[in-house]
């Protein structure tokens, strides 16, 4: 009767230490993105957009590398940062319905930290690191695993694609194709704002695709000139580059 | 006593180590360049799975009237492709689309057949197996013609460890099948060999790989490359290519990959197919209605036919006649003599020594 209790117990002993042990200091994150135009949701192919000039738009892609995501701590700097991810694609491509752009693009991370802290880090492209490798190095299904340009040894950090209305006929056949590549259009954005990470935390950005078309200046892509740029032109990669970052928003 | 022990270790290792290498799975061999190969997890390649995929794939048995097999409609001196536009089936009933080339198809991890309505090779190797069009075979039938066949015991036994010959079912069919399409890698052609710094591209095809790349504004760009990315010269995705009109209701006559997903806006989309080889896979498109590479590259350069979702990387390119013969030059760089003649993808039922005769 005493070994039947003792193995008993043991077993017990055994069985609980089978169970995963949850830290709750650490917790699932999520980072939501949210396409807009303006104040309109983004949706590809089924809406259009007014733009400057009298011209109307519609999408068919719009995406972006983000690297090294990371929440900043209270203290700030990169010794405090702690690292969500190293790369990510952030695309729009089948965001194709008014409830798909209301889903917007989730990343989910485990085992978060949980706290407060001062805000949030993207790299938007490629890291410098990361872009001297090729799809090669990684199994499929993978961020890296394509958009890559072999001749330039590199990968397409941005793409926009679509269609413009010139003449407000209603037929979108003026193509539209910007591929932003290359280290030096590798852009960082430092998001400034408290985030709370905690039991069902998550957080929603917001990315406004006419903030990439035009800069804070009024300046803006001007279809009727130029229809596609693939980093061939600094000055059209520079301007999509530059304006990634101010394009991005906590909500 | 330690000595005997000793012994008979020896022994069992040796025998262990004499047992044949045809049941350990294998890796392929792949350029660094490539992604890795996605695997099914119960279907591990191994030498002997292959080589009675490769056996299955040229042996009429599996279809209606012992006719046709897979072989028939996928060609190796054309890299697995037909040079039918439709293929005829056994019924002589035609199919609606070109039979596309196998080259590198286990690296096609987005989707199968040109509308994606298959996600993995097992699945895929079945559906040409029922379909009326093409072999129209009935599981029963080729069921019993296998488990009549000594040579496909003696196969299916050392490739899936098999007991009796009840035990071959079309799982097993499908799953040898997709391991010898898997093999069909197709990376050794004159791109490749530039690639690795052992030739170099004359002026002619240096400038079209300049033009299918968009690689310098000196020469007009292509726009090739947002799809057909190498090294696979396919992006997996599934694009429009304005080659069909839209018809008075919105949509087109066939709707590819939108018949799948239900989605409007995947209307007249087709999956990106590989270019690798492209000179031998005439004809071309979903529906193999375009006759010669000329023709391919004319059609790009018009910009195709309207349509909301074609791809915005089609549009009219001016491209020269200079230019065009440039782009047809660097292409023909992409045809992998070594894939076409390799013996191991060969018909292992054409006996050599009978010119045009074929065993069984």
């Amino acid at each position: 009767m005493k070994n039947f209790l003792l193995l008993f117990f043991a077993a017990l002993v055994l069985v609980s230490c089978d169970e995963k042990t949850e830290n709750p200091g650490l917790v699932d994150f999520s980072v939501q993105f949210k396409g807009y135009f303006g104040d309109d949701p983004l949706v590809m192919y089924d809406q259009s957009y007014s733009y400057e000039d009298n011209m109307d738009l519609k999408f068919q892609l719009f995406q972006f590398y983000v690297s090294d995501l990371s929440l900043l701590r209270l203290e700030s700097g990169d010794e405090s940062a702690v690292k969500l991810s190293d790369i990510e694609l952030i695309s729009f491509g089948d965001v194709q319905s008014m409830d798909e752009a209301e889903e917007g693009v989730t990343l989910t991370f485990n085992e978060v930290p949980a706290g407060n802290y001062a805000g949030l880090k993207l790299g938007l492209g490629v890291s410098a690191d990361l872009n001297a490798t090729q799809p090669g190095d990684y199994a499929p299904p993978h961020p890296l695993d394509g958009h890559y340009w072999s001749w330039a040894r590199g990968y397409v950090f941005t793409k926009v694609e679509g269609n413009a209305d010139l003449n407000g006929d209603g037929i979108f056949e003026e193509k539209l194709t910007f591929h932003i590549g290359e280290n030096n259009y590798f852009r960082e954005l430092i998001i400034d704002e408290p985030i709370e990470v905690g039991k069902d935390g998550n957080i929603t950005l917001s990315v406004d695709l006419s903030k990439v078309l035009k800069d804070v200046r009024g300046e803006f892509l001007n279809f009727r000139e130029v229809t596609q740029d693939h980093t061939t032109n600094p000055d059209v990669a520079g301007f999509i580059a530059d304006n990634l970052p101010g394009s991005i928003q906590l909500q | 006593m330690y000595r005997r022990v000793i012994i008979i270790v020896s022994l069992l290792l040796g025998i262990w180590a004499c047992q044949p290498k045809a049941k350990e799975s294998i890796a392929f061999d792949l350029p660094a360049s490539v992604p890795a190969m996605q695997m099914v997890e119960n279907n591990p390649a191994t030498r002997a799975g292959i080589e009675l995929g490769r056996f299955l794939f040229y042996d009429p048995i599996l279809s209606a009237d012992s006719s046709q097999s897979c072989a028939s409609c996928h060609f190796q001196d054309l890299a697995f492709s037909d040079p039918s536009p439709q293929s005829v089936g056994v019924l002589g009933l035609r199919g609606d689309r070109n039979a596309m080339s196998l080259a590198n198809v286990g690296l096609y991890y987005t989707g199968l057949f040109w509308d994606g309505r298959v996600q993995t090779l097992e699945e895929q190797s079945l559906h040409p197996i029922a379909d009326r069009r093409e072999l129209a075979g009935d599981w029963q039938t080729i069921l019993a013609r296998l488990h009549q066949s000594e040579l496909y015991f003696s196969k299916f036994k050392t490739a899936f460890n098999i007991k009796s010959k009840a035990d071959i079912q079309p799982d097993l069919v499908s799953k040898a099948l997709a391991q010898f399409e898997r093999s069909l890698l197709s990376f050794d052609s004159k791109f490749d060999k530039v690639e690795r710094g052992e030739l170099e591209f004359t002026l002619s095809e240096l400038r079209g790989w300049t033009i299918f790349f968009d690689a310098n504004t000196a020469v007009p760009a292509a726009e090739c490359n947002h799809c057909h990315i190498d090294p696979l010269f396919s992006n997996l995705k599934y694009e429009n290519n304005g080659l069909q009109e839209l018809t008075a209701n919105g949509d087109y006559t066939d709707n590819g990959l939108g018949t799948i997903s239900g989605k409007k806006y995947d209307n007249g989309k087709f999956r990106v197919p590989t270019l690798r080889n492209i000179a031998l896979t005439a004809p071309y498109m979903h529906d193999g209605s375009l006759a010669t590479l000329e023709e391919v590259v004319e059609h790009y350069n018009s910009g195709g036919h309207y349509g909301e979702n074609v791809s915005p990387n089609v549009r009219p390119l001016l491209l020269s006649g200079p230019d065009k013969k440039d782009l047809i030059a660097f292409l023909n760089t992409l045809t992998d003599s070594t894939f076409i003649n390799n013996e191991a993808y060969s018909n292992p039922f054409y006996d050599k020594t009978l010119e045009n005769t074929y065993i069984y």
